[in-house]
Formats: structure tokens, C-alpha cells, sequence
């Protein structure tokens, strides 16, 4: 009884970071009793609001302790199919053997980059997770690393503006408070990052409005102040129109844009470029080479910074050469974008877009709150880029509760990654082509015409064939190009059941780590609560196992532990400078990174980062986000100025439209993070089976009712799974909630349907514009 | 569910869908659907009715904090609480020999034990508030939308809250005078 | 209707084989043949339920149809039945003699027995609904006299122990050990204790303030009509059975009479019924949708049999023309399933419309049909029982049989001038 209990029980609490890809960290106590993990518990931290947890995090012991769990290193039995699964038991000695010696004999005949690295996002600790130490690993053995392509699209297109990269648009989540409208665009907050959805809530409760567009009607948009239903992929047109009708109206902000926008810098009719201080003068490499603007005052050009009063509109003629300001052809690009036609595009009615339009120009200091909704789509940098211009226009970025929020990385502490990476006999790994492109070069064991062999392949805390899209031609092209498949995982998901060979991994628990906090101001620790389960290791034990197996004994000393690789990612000048180690990250549980102490973290406070440190209104040199020999030419000179284009399948003019009329969507649910979590029984009795969510006038055309199962196909692929009518959804849209895996399906599966080509600029995965018909079954 | 270890399938405090037919789902034509989430636990009514009814004082009430009680060791089976109970579903009656999915106890050291063909209840986690922690559906919430005090400490934040917000509470009706508020 | 032919059975075969004793007519090996044949079939039922009952109990409860948002079954519904039942006796037995009115005299005591043999019943649904049977002392050590339950148990074992010291105390009279006044005092106290299980009862679901169908001060009253209406029909069944195999006079007039009686307390229970109706509909609020539900919703089957039969039984009641032994049997018969049907109404309906109008999550343990989803779980009836409960139903009912048999067996239940003979035996 609870005497007993309470007399032989003793409880020890430790701290850990939950560290799976939903772009949150939430810190947890974790409560061991007799060496098992019992219990997870929100953990501190210095901002209250920040704490926090959800269903996932805190039922992770559920997987720790799952009986699905992988216990021992197994191999696919000799003889049968991949995916039949049948598993022999074997020791970590002969896995260990048996990877080396297929790594280094494919690596001497086909060369080191037949072998694939797949880094997934599984885990975000820096030591043991996806930017960890395997890489390390890849390195020395120069192994290919198909170049990433989740979630790029957004802050590829918000790049154009503010040269954030890839990942460094957003202001923190607090920021919100300071806002006076957070317009969440195409994200669901409320469901997919509630560490944010929470400073939103405070927000609300202070009088902010909050105004949801999405063609979804979504968790968040019953919790907003107003919901802008429109059609999907057409973000981008909104945008620019009402970014028109507010310079047609004179609404912009003119202060932002003359003090911190590229208006006056002046663009070569002759080139695209802008007019630089290289054009007349030598400037030498690593020297400031600022571009020209218009001196009104003097009739001539000068220098930006020096003239005394810049024209931010017109063309001159500057030494024979037609110049125009970045402004002017800003204006030209935006004129043609209607608010009529974007009525007509959008869906989206003129009066609500007037309202909208009202929000950008007359509230103090607006934040839209973007995730990867758009991004998920063709055309989904260019519905990003447009916003970010729409908020340059109205002086919407860079100070307090102005810009965007969502995903917010702190860019002020640099980890030495290259110490971390970079062993003894580093010859680093080949990113020649996107993962979309993989199936392409096994298949045919070509590149750009080049002979590419691809032999072997390892996923790393990554569920590829769940999570790439197009899920046949991963089981179909790429495959069986592959001699050796090694999967390394907790739980037989869709990948590690389609391997040859998987190993046991320790879970986020098992084994000690930090982790520079996504959406934090803080870098957090994780300690090690409890032993890795059955034969379960950490990375870096693995790591060095088949390093020093496969000879690499400099890059893996057997005296290397996870303290040597922390100290060598912990030896950088930011770490010194915030004074981060790991005794103090061990003894403190986090630490704060805060640049302005108790000030949100904010994009662009100073100056933007941005070549000029201004918001570009033109992008002078525009780059495809990874070069893998795509003809860049042909559109370089479209891609200086933002414009609108439909994305490739879920718009309504596309060929697919025609034969499919229902857009499917991979809801972000509060079950799952992505696949993870797929087979937790805790979640599971709430959440039992997959759904597929389809409007009532799409269901009633086909018969179907809730209940029914049905099948869901393109000509990709298909599923076969219950269906439930759900009125949030327009008619033409459809959604199921992501992360279930092959088997739970009764056919098929949702990422069959998903289509294996990207945008060549922003080169990223398009899950969502997918456009699928229904049967009932 | 984790903190009080409570058995596979057994739920003590269940988020319901005020809207549409099925969970999660809201009611209405797109755009304009609404939805509410509506989590039901025991109440712990000032008036509670399953404590009037039960015919062994398994369920009582805590005069101290309010917490309505149950004892498994004492409740003999007989449902008259579950039947009594104007919230549904809140009463939870083991019908199977308690299991666990996990070959272990989780959640707190102290959490209660089940017992099969008994009944059993939130008990606003009366071991974690016996330690002055709160109940960890407060401690847990993602949205922070739950807070928990003493009501009739008129300083508490609770008092506060319902004294500035509107509020409501489920079947106020039935006289039950519950002690959830459900601010607005 | 499994229960009904066990009960309907049990009661005329026991009555019969009085009679034959009290005619003298009947052969020492019918009766010695019959009785064993009856005790064995009772026993093995009653073991059988025993062992089912064991199975729910080593097994689990969620063999049984009920869930958390249907927590009482089938079990309750024939335990509020049985206590209906069991009135007849008592009452068919006690008024005459309370009120001096003279024409039962001969089965007095037989009523009694089944009474008792009803109340034992009763009971037995109680415990076998219990999850926790073996706690059943905690009943006396922790008893909460507030609750209706434990009303319900005092006044059933008080019930009980009446009915015994009565069926006692009527033999000892026919002795004449006990005085014509001390009988008739005893058949009051008899009388008003069959009205306060009945009132007790309709309280341990009349005071759930958790259930819109079940909560209305009516349903006092209202038990103790629906008692008095079916225990009328059980006895007028009985008779008729008696009369028919010929072993017992009776005159037409007293059956006509209590066909009369019948016909008025079936007006009554009905007239409950639509003031029951009309006030929880009248206002249009919650109770609304439970006179839908009866009249028109899942438990519309078990509405319109009750209110067709009891009318029609009323009708052959009051036509002089239609009160033929045969009609009346079947009027009585009709109102014995009427009453039934409202009990089932009763105890389903109070599940049947959910007080907090709210989806969630579903398991195993929430609902009967819980993989049907919401909609669907509630789109029939709420609850249907299993086959392990009617198994139990049986047991509990033969356990009832066997006690009236072993009664017959074992005890002098005929008629006065025969207990001499009955007790050389």
C-alpha cells in the first residue's frame, strides 16, 4: 500500500531537454525510482512561460519502456525480403564487424560516397542527434550526405528580405507581447509548438488580436479573434496585392523604408546588379563595397550613407547606363497584383483583405507567426518572400513585437561544430544532390551523367521512408539499389523495418547531452536519468565502435567519451564569451543566451543581415538554396524581384487539379512529431488509429460518411484508412493527422501520395501540395 | 493518467469536444465552426451527490480541503456514486483487473493504487497537494489554462480569477455546487 | 422474456402441487416426482449462475454489458422487478387479513412464500452487481444511513425477516398459537413495510439528482402502483392456474374482483406515468428529450408495450364482456411484461441520455458499444446485456425457484386443516 511504497521507494530527480523535431524544448525533471524512469515533469525555467510540456514529452517514458522497444542489435534472416520481418539476433561484436566490413569493402569498390548518411531529426541533442557526432563519423569516411530539405522553403524565401538563412527569421516567442496583432499565417500553433501558442494566449489576454489565415480552419483559428479562410497556395498572391494597394494608397511606412529598407540602392538596367562602389573604384577583397543611391540633392550619385537626400523612386542615367531604385522596380514588379484579382485568386473576399490591409498599416507593431505550412508547397519560399516584403513595406520587421515568430534559433551562441566534425583524417562527406533527387541517382547509379554509384546507406535517428516524400520510390528505386541498408532506432518504424541490419539506440534518457534550445533563449542539459535499456548505446559509443572498426582509431580514440566531444563543440568563441561549459551546464541544468537580458530576442533590432543590413526590397544576387547543377540561368533574372507563382499541384489551374479535386494535407496533430511517437500505447488509447479528414461536400458527393473506410489515391500511390467528416475543412481539402507508420494502415500510406520533385531554388520537400481523390471502400 | 499511474483505458480526467459528433472535431459549416474543449474530472462538489448515496462512506468528502474521496480498500462495487454522479464519466469503475501497459508503476511514488471492481476518481492529486505541489494536471497544462487554489481563500488566485472573469460551471443546476469553474 | 417464463413458471408449479395437497386428490408420486424434478432444475440453474457469477467475479466485470457511462444493467433492472413482485404476495396475503376482508384465505400463505422466495431474489441481484461481494459486511460495519442503498438494505431485510415471522406467524395462528388480532396487527405492519421497499427502492434511483429520468418525486408512489399492479397480475395468474387444473374453488366474483382491482391500479400506474410525462415534457427543457426517447427514441419498443398492454389489460379489466378467465390471464400477463418493459425503460433511460452533451475519447471502459464511436454508441440503446448476465439473471431467479420449492417441500403451506397431517410426515 501507499506506505510501503512510499518507505521502499526512493525517488531521485534529475533534469533532461526533450529534443525531438516539434521545434520546441521543453525541459523536464525526470523522476527515477530503482533505476527507472517513473515519471517527466515540466522542469523550470527562468521565464515561467516558458516551462512547459505536452502529451509527447511527458509520456516519453512510455517509449523508453515500450514493449516495442528494439532490444539487440538484429539482421534481416539471410534469404528473406526486406520488410518481411523476419530478425535474427546478433551480437554487438558481429553488427559491429559486419557494418565495417561492408562500409570499407563498398567504400574500395565503388568509393567512399557510395555509402549514404541520412541524418533525421529524431534528435536534436548536439552531441548525440542529428548535427552530432556521426557526422564525425561521415566525415572521416567521406561518406554522401543528401543535401536536407525539410522545412528550407520558409526562411529561404524570408532570406531574400532579411538574410536570415535558412533558419534565423524568427523573434522569440515572448516578443508577441509587445505586438499588437499576431497574424498566425498558415500555422497551427495551438496543436504543433504550444511553447508559443502560450505567449500568444498571454498576448491575447492583453488585448492583442489575433488573426488566423489558413485554408483550414485549425485549432488555433477557433481560438483567434478573426479567421481569414483562403485557398491554399494563394499566400503569396494576398500578399503582394495588398502590398500594391497599400503603396497605390500611400500606406507604407516611409520612415522604415528610407532608414532601413534597400528602396534607394540603385539597380543596373544593363546587369540586375546594383550600381556598386566596385563598378568605379577597386575595392579589395573583404572591403566594404556599398551600392550607389540617387542625391537629390546633388543630381548625381552617391555612395549609401553619404548623400544627403536620397531618392527612394526613379531612373537616372548614371555614365550611359539606366539605373532604377530597388523601390521603383519594386513598384513596377507589385502593380500588376490586384485586389480584385486576388479576391478572384485567393478566395479571400476584398473587404476582409481591406481589413488585412488595415492590421499591417494601422496596428503599432505586427508579428505573423509562420511555420511550415507554406513551405510545404511548390511555391512556398516565393508565399514567404511575399510576406516578408509586405512587412518591410509597412515596417513590420526588427524591433519589439514587429516581425516574424515562429521558429526561433538563437543566432549569438556559434558551437564549434568543426572541432566537433572535423577528426584526424577528415575528408568531410559529399553533398552533391537533395535527398529528393536519391532515388534518381540510385536508380539509374548516375549524377549529372557522371557514373554515382550508390551501394550502402545508413539512417540515423531519421525515419526515411516514413518521412521522405514519395514513399514507393524509396521502396522501390531506392532499395534495391542499396547492398547494405543499417538503420539505427528505439522502435520498428517504417525505415528500420525495410533495413538489413538494425541497432538499438538509447533514448533521449539513456544517455547525457545539451542542446541549444530551438525556440528558447536558453543552451540546456540533459543528464543521464537511467542505463540504456537492453543492449541499447548512445551514439558516441556506436560511432566509435565502427570507427575504430573500420580503422579510423585517430577520429575515435577509445578514450574519447562524450566528455572529450562535448568540450571540442563547447570550444568556440561564443562559449567563452557566454561563459558556457559543461560543468556549468551540468551544474546550472541551463543556461540563459539572452543578448539584451530580460528583451526578447528580435531580428534585425540593429540592422538586418543582410549584405547593406537592410531589408532587401531587390535581391541582387539570388541563389538556388543548394547548387546540385540545375540550370540557375534560366530564372536568375525572375528571382531579383518577389513575385507570385501557382504552386505546381494543389492549385486549382494545375493538370493534377483536373483529375484530382481533393488537396491532402499531413496535419501536425498534438500525438505525434512527425513519426515519432507513432506506437506510444498511452497515446494511442486517445488517438487509436490513422484518420483521414475530409470536408462534409466532399464526403456527401462520394457517399461516404464518418466511420467509413475509404481509399485515398493519386497516381502516386494510395491508402486504405477510416475516414471522419470534418466541418473545419473547405470542400477541396482534405488532412490526416501525420506520423502513422506502414503497418498501422490497413493499405498503404499517406507518403505514397507525396510527390519526389522540388522548386530548383528553394529545393525542398512539397508534402503538402498533393492533391488526391477519395472511394469508399 | 501518469501521475496517479493510472491503469490502461482508465481515465480520471477527460478532455470532451463541445462541437461536432466526434472528438476533436467541431460543430458547424466551415468557416464558421465552432468548437469548445471541456475538460470533465470530478468536480468535488460542495454538495456532492455521490457522497450522500454511497452506502459505506467509501466516497467522502475532505471538510479541511474539499477534496472529495474515494477509498478503494472500502468501496464495495455497488455504483450507487457512478449512477449518482451528474458528470458522467468523471467516476470510473475498474471492470477489468487494473493493468498497465508498462511492466511497472510510473508517476508519482505516492500515487494511489487500483483495485479491480471498484470505483475510482480524480482525486485532485490529494498526495501531490498533501506535499504543497499542486495537482499535475495544473502543473502540465501546455496553455496554462488551468489554475487551482483554495476558493475559500478569497486572495487565492482562483478567487481572484473567478471574481474578474466570467465563468461558468457544468450543470450548475443540479445543486451540486461544483468546484470547477470553467472561466471565460 | 427468458425471466418471465422462469418466473411465470415457477410460481403455477408450486401453486398446483399446493393444490393438489389441499385436495387430496393428487398422487403421492406426481407430487413427490414434480417437486424433485422442480428442486433439481432450480438447483442446477442456480449453480450454473453460481458458477457464472463466479466467472464475472475471478474473471472481470467487463463481461458484463456495463460500462462507465452505463453503469447498472440488467442485474438492477430485474432487481427493482423482483422487489415488484415480491409485493404480491405480501399484499394479496396481508390485505384481506388487515382489512378483514375475507376470499384468499387459502393460498395466504403460498403468497407469502413466493414473497419471500422474490425478496431472496432481489437481493441476489444486488450482490451479484456488486463488484465487491465479500465487502458486503462493511454494509453493517460502515453503514452510511444516509444513503438510499443502505435504506434499501435495512427495509429489504427487515422485508425479509416480516415476511418470514408472517409465513411463522400463520401457521402458528392456524394453531392457534397466535391471536386473530396479533395477525391482523402483524398484517399492517406487513402491508406498510411492502410500501416502504417499494418507496425505498424507487428512492435508491428517485433521489440521483445525476439523472434527469430518474429524478422526480413521483417515483415513489409510482413503484409502489407498478408493484401493486403486477403482483395483482401474478396472484390473478396464480388463481387462474389453481381454478384450472380444478383443485381449487374459487368463486367467479372474487376473480372479477381482483380483475377490477387490477384494471385500477394499471389506471393508476399509467395515470402516474402521464403525469410523469407531461411534466417532465411540458417545460420543454431536458426532460423533453426523454419523452421523446420513450415515445419515439430507442426505448420507444419498451414504452408502447407497456402502454398498449396496461391499456388493453385495463380495458379487458372494465368490460364486463371481456373478463373470460382466458382474457384475463392474458390481461394479467400483459401487465407483468408492461411493468417489466417500464422497468427496463427506467434503468436504460437513465443512461441513455448523457447529462454532459460532450464527445471525447472512448475506451472499453467507457461506454457498451464504445468502438461504435459517440453517435453511434448512443444511436440504440445504451445498453444491452450479455449473455454472462443473462446467465447470471437465470441463476438468481432459479435460486428464487428453489427456494419456493424447497418451501413446498419442507414446509406445511396448505391450507389449516391440514397441518396436522403435513407435520406427522
Amino acid at each position: 500500500d501507499g506506505e510501503t511504497s512510499a518507505s521502499n521507494a526512493e525517488e531521485t530527480i534529475c533534469y533532461g531537454v526533450c529534443r525531438s523535431n516539434c521545434m520546441q524544448s521543453c525541459r523536464y525533471a525526470a523522476h527515477v525510482v530503482d533505476g527507472k524512469l517513473v515519471k517527466l515533469t515540466p522542469a523550470e525555467y527562468a521565464e515561467d512561460l516558458y516551462r512547459g510540456s505536452c502529451l509527447r514529452g511527458m509520456s516519453y517514458m512510455h517509449r523508453i519502456y515500450s514493449p516495442h522497444r528494439i532490444k539487440y542489435p538484429m539482421r534481416r534472416v539471410e534469404g528473406t525480403e526486406r520488410g518481411a520481418g523476419e530478425w535474427e539476433r546478433i551480437s554487438w561484436d558481429d553488427a559491429i564487424a559486419e557494418i565495417a566490413e561492408k562500409f570499407t569493402s563498398i567504400s574500395q569498390e565503388y568509393g567512399p560516397k557510395s555509402i549514404v548518411f541520412d541524418f533525421g531529426t529524431g534528435n536534436y541533442g548536439e552531441i548525440q542527434g542529428q548535427t552530432g557526432i556521426f557526422n564525425r563519423l561521415g566525415g572521416v569516411i567521406g561518406a554522401s550526405k543528401p543535401a536536407g530539405m525539410n522545412d528550407l522553403a520558409t526562411g529561404y524565401g524570408i532570406d531574400r528580405v532579411i538574410g536570415t538563412g535558412l533558419m534565423y527569421f524568427a523573434n522569440e516567442a515572448k516578443s508577441v507581447l509587445d505586438s499588437s496583432h499576431i497574424v498566425v499565417w498558415g500555422s497551427n500553433p495551438v496543436h504543433s509548438t504550444p511553447q508559443n501558442w502560450r505567449w500568444m494566449q498571454r498576448a491575447k489576454e492583453q488585448g492583442t488580436k489575433i488573426i488566423v489565415v489558413d485554408p483550414v480552419k485549425s485549432a488555433t483559428a477557433h481560438k483567434a479573434d478573426v479567421y481569414i479562410p483562403i485557398k491554399a497556395t494563394t499566400d503569396g498572391y494576398l500578399a503582394l496585392a495588398m502590398a500594391n494597394y497599400i503603396l497605390e494608397n500611400d500606406l507604407q511606412d516611409d520612415e522604415f523604408i528610407a532608414a532601413r529598407s534597400t528602396a534607394p540602392l540603385l539597380v543596373r538596367r544593363d546587369t540586375g546588379m546594383l550600381l556598386h562602389k566596385s563598378d568605379y573604384a577597386e575595392v579589395a577583397e573583404g572591403e566594404e563595397n556599398p551600392a550607389y543611391v540617387w542625391d537629390n540633392a546633388t543630381g548625381a550619385i552617391a555612395l549609401y550613407g553619404e548623400a544627403t537626400d536620397p531618392a527612394l523612386e526613379g531612373t537616372f542615367e548614371v555614365d550611359g547606363v539606366t539605373v532604377d531604385t530597388s523601390y521603383t522596380l519594386l513598384k513596377q514588379q507589385l502593380a500588376d497584383y490586384s485586389i480584385s484579382e486576388a479576391q478572384r485568386i485567393t478566395g479571400v473576399p476584398e473587404e476582409t483583405i481591406l481589413e488585412l490591409v488595415d492590421v499591417f498599416t494601422k496596428g503599432d507593431a505586427v508579428s505573423v507567426n509562420i511555420s511550415f505550412g507554406m513551405d510545404h508547397y511548390m511555391n512556398g519560399y516565393q508565399s514567404c518572400w511575399a510576406i516578408a516584403i509586405l512587412m518591410a513595406l509597412t515596417g513590420n520587421l526588427g524591433r519589439d513585437g514587429a516581425g516574424f515568430t515562429g521558429i526561433f534559433l538563437n543566432t549569438a551562441l556559434a558551437l564549434n561544430m568543426k572541432a566537433l566534425w572535423a577528426a584526424p583524417g577528415f575528408v568531410g562527406m559529399t553533398t552533391a544532390f537533395p535527398m529528393t533527387m536519391l532515388h534518381e541517382v540510385a536508380e539509374t547509379q548516375q549524377f549529372n551523367g557522371e557514373d554515382y554509384p550508390i551501394k550502402a546507406m545508413v539512417s540515423i535517428i531519421s525515419n526515411a521512408v516514413s518521412n521522405w516524400p514519395s514513399q514507393n520510390n524509396f521502396l522501390e528505386k531506392i532499395l534495391p539499389a542499396l547492398d547494405f541498408y543499417l538503420a539505427m532506432d528505439m522502435e520498428m518504424n517504417d525505415t528500420v523495418r525495410y533495413a538489413d541490419m538494425v541497432l538499438p539506440v538509447a533514448s533521449f534518457y539513456e544517455h547525457e547531452d545539451f542542446r541549444k534550445a530551438h525556440n528558447l533563449p536558453y543552451i540546456v542539459h540533459q543528464s543521464k536519468a537511467i542505463d540504456p535499456l537492453y543492449e541499447a548505446k548512445d551514439d558516441v559509443e556506436i560511432c566509435g565502435l565502427i570507427g575504430r572498426a573500420m580503422g579510423f582509431e585517430e577520429a575515435f580514440p577509445e578514450s574519447n567519451t562524450f566528455e572529450t566531444y562535448a568540450n571540442l563543440l563547447l570550444s568556440s568563441e561564443a562559449c567563452e564569451k557566454f561563459n558556457i561549459t559543461l560543468e556549468r551546464l551540468r551544474e546550472e541544468g541551463y543556461i540563459d543566451l539572452s543578448v539584451l537580458p530580460g528583451k526578447p530576442g528580435i531580428v534585425g533590432r540593429t540592422k538586418f543581415t543582410t549584405e547593406s543590413g537592410l531589408a532587401q526590397l531587390y535581391t541582387e544576387k539570388p541563389a538556388p538554396r543548394v547548387n546540385y547543377g540545375q540550370d540557375v540561368k534560366e530564372r536568375f533574372a525572375k528571382e531579383h524581384l518577389v513575385y507570385y507563382q501557382p504552386s505546381a499541384e494543389v492549385c486549382e489551374e494545375s493538370e493534377a487539379a483536373q483529375t484530382f479535386p481533393i488537396v491532402f494535407i499531413q496535419e501536425h496533430s498534438r500525438w505525434r512529431t512527425h513519426s515519432q511517437w507513432f506506437n506510444s500505447p498511452i497515446l494511442k488509447e486517445l488517438d487509436p488509429e490513422p484518420i483521414y479528414k475530409m470536408s462534409p461536400e466532399d464526403a456527401q458527393e462520394r457517399g461516404i460518411e464518418s466511420g467509413d473506410i475509404v481509399e485515398v489515391f493519386n497516381d502516386r500511390g494510395h491508402m486504405v484508412v477510416k475516414c471522419v467528416i470534418d466541418p473545419s475543412l473547405p470542400q477541396g481539402m482534405s488532412r490526416m493527422p501525420k506520423g502513422w507508420q506502414r503497418e498501422q494502415f490497413i493499405e498503404g500510406g499517406y507518403q505514397e501520395l507525396t510527390y519526389p520533385t522540388h522548386d530548383e531554388w528553394a529545393v525542398a520537400f512539397n508534402f503538402y501540395d498533393t492533391r488526391v481523390d477519395v472511394k469508399k471502400r | 493518467k501518469i501521475e496517479n499511474n493510472l491503469p490502461d483505458v482508465v481515465w480520471w480526467n477527460r478532455i470532451l469536444t463541445d462541437g461536432g459528433a466526434e472528438m476533436d472535431i467541431p460543430a458547424g459549416e466551415f468557416p464558421n465552426t465552432t468548437i469548445e474543449y471541456v475538460p470533465v474530472n470530478c468536480q468535488h462538489c460542495e454538495n456532492p451527490a455521490c457522497t450522500k448515496v454511497c452506502p459505506v462512506g467509501a466516497t467522502y468528502k475532505d471538510e479541511e480541503t474539499g477534496i472529495v474521496h474515494q477509498d478503494a480498500d472500502k468501496c464495495i462495487g455497488c455504483r450507487m456514486c457512478m449512477s449518482a454522479c451528474p458528470y458522467t464519466g468523471v467516476r470510473s469503475f475498474n471492470w477489468d483487473e487494473p493493468t498497465h501497459v508498462l511492466d511497472m508503476n510510473i508517476g508519482g511514488v505516492d500515487a494511489p493504487e487500483h483495485q479491480k471492481h471498484t470505483v475510482e476518481k480524480c482525486t485532485m492529486c490529494s498526495h501531490r497537494v498533501a506535499k504543497g505541489e499542486e495537482p499535475a494536471c495544473v502543473e502540465a497544462c501546455p496553455a496554462r489554462a488551468r489554475f487551482w487554489g483554495d476558493l475559500d481563500d478569497p486572495n487565492s488566485e482562483v478567487s481572484q480569477i473567478i471574481k474578474k472573469r466570467s465563468f461558468k460551471q457544468l450543470l450548475a443546476d443540479e445543486g451540486t455546487k461544483p468546484s470547477v469553474y470553467y472561466v471565460g | 422474456m427468458t425471466d418471465m417464463t422462469s418466473a411465470a413458471a415457477a410460481a403455477p408449479i408450486n401453486v398446483s402441487q399446493n393444490t393438489e395437497q389441499q385436495g387430496k386428490k393428487a398422487s403421492a408420486s406426481w407430487k413427490s416426482t414434480g417437486l424433485t424434478v422442480g428442486i433439481i432444475v432450480c438447483g442446477i440453474l442456480t449453480i450454473a449462475g453460481i458458477a457464472l457469477w463466479a466467472m464475472q467475479l475471478s474473471g472481470s466485470m467487463i463481461q458484463t454489458g456495463m460500462r462507465n457511462l452505463d453503469s447498472w444493467g440488467l442485474y438492477i433492472t430485474f432487481f427493482m422487478f423482483f422487489v415488484g413482485l415480491s409485493a404480491g404476495g405480501l399484499i394479496i396475503s396481508s390485505v384481506p387479513k388487515a382489512f378483514g376482508i375475507k376470499g384468499f384465505g387459502g393460498i395466504s400463505k403460498v403468497a407469502i412464500m413466493s414473497s419471500i422466495a422474490c425478496t431472496i431474489a432481489a437481493i441476489g441481484f444486488v450482490v451479484v452487481d456488486l463488484g465487491q461481494p465479500t465487502r458486503i459486511w462493511e454494509l453493517f460495519v460502515f453503514s452510511n444511513i444516509g444513503s438510499p442503498l443502505m435504506w434499501d438494505i435495512i427495509v429489504l431485510g427487515t422485508y425479509l425477516i416480516l415476511s418470514c415471522f408472517y409465513l411463522w406467524a400463520q401457521m402458528a395462528h392456524e394453531r392457534g398459537r397466535v391471536s386473530d388480532k396479533a395477525l391482523r396487527v402483524l398484517s399492517v405492519i406487513a402491508l406498510l413495510c411492502a410500501v416502504m421497499v417499494h418507496s425505498v427502492t424507487a428512492w435508491i434511483f428517485g433521489l440521483q439528482q445525476g439523472r434527469e429520468m430518474w429524478h422526480t418525486a413521483l417515483l415513489g408512489p409510482w413503484f409502489v402502483s407498478s408493484a401493486l399492479v403486477c403482483g395483482t397480475a401474478l396472484v390473478i395468474c396464480v388463481v387462474e392456474a389453481l381454478r384450472k387444473v380444478g383443485y381449487l374453488s374459487l368463486d367467479q366474483a372474487y376473480i372479477v374482483k381482483l380483475a377490477k382491482l387490477l384494471g385500477a391500479f394499471v389506471c393508476v400506474d399509467l395515470y402516474f406515468f402521464a403525469c410523469d410525462l407531461l411534466t417532465e415534457g411540458f417545460p420543454g427543457a431536458h426532460g423533453a428529450d426523454v419523452v421523446s426517447m420513450l415515445v419515439s427514441g430507442q426505448l420507444a419498443p419498451f414504452f408502447w408495450i407497456e402502454v398498449v398492454g396496461c391499456a388493453v389489460c385495463a380495458v379487458i379489466c372494465f368490460t364486463p364482456k371481456l373478463r373470460t378467465n382466458p382474457l384475463i390471464v392474458i390481461a394479467s400477463l400483459l401487465a407483468i411484461v408492461g411493468i417489466l418493459c417500464k422497468r427496463i425503460q427506467l434503468l436504460v433511460g437513465g443512461f441513455q441520455l448523457p447529462n454532459l452533451d460532450y464527445v471525447g475519447a472512448l475506451s472499453p471502459q467507457t461506454i457498451t458499444n464504445w468502438e461504435a464511436g459517440w453517435t453511434d454508441a448512443y444511436a440504440g440503446m445504451v445498453y444491452w446485456p450479455t449473455p454472462l448476465e443473462f446467465g447470471v439473471m437465470l441463476g438468481v431467479v432459479a435460486l428464487a425457484g428453489l427456494v419456493f420449492l424447497l418451501g413446498i417441500k419442507f414446509l406445511a403451506l396448505q391450507p389449516g386443516d391440514k397441518i396436522q397431517a403435513e407435520s406427522e410426515k
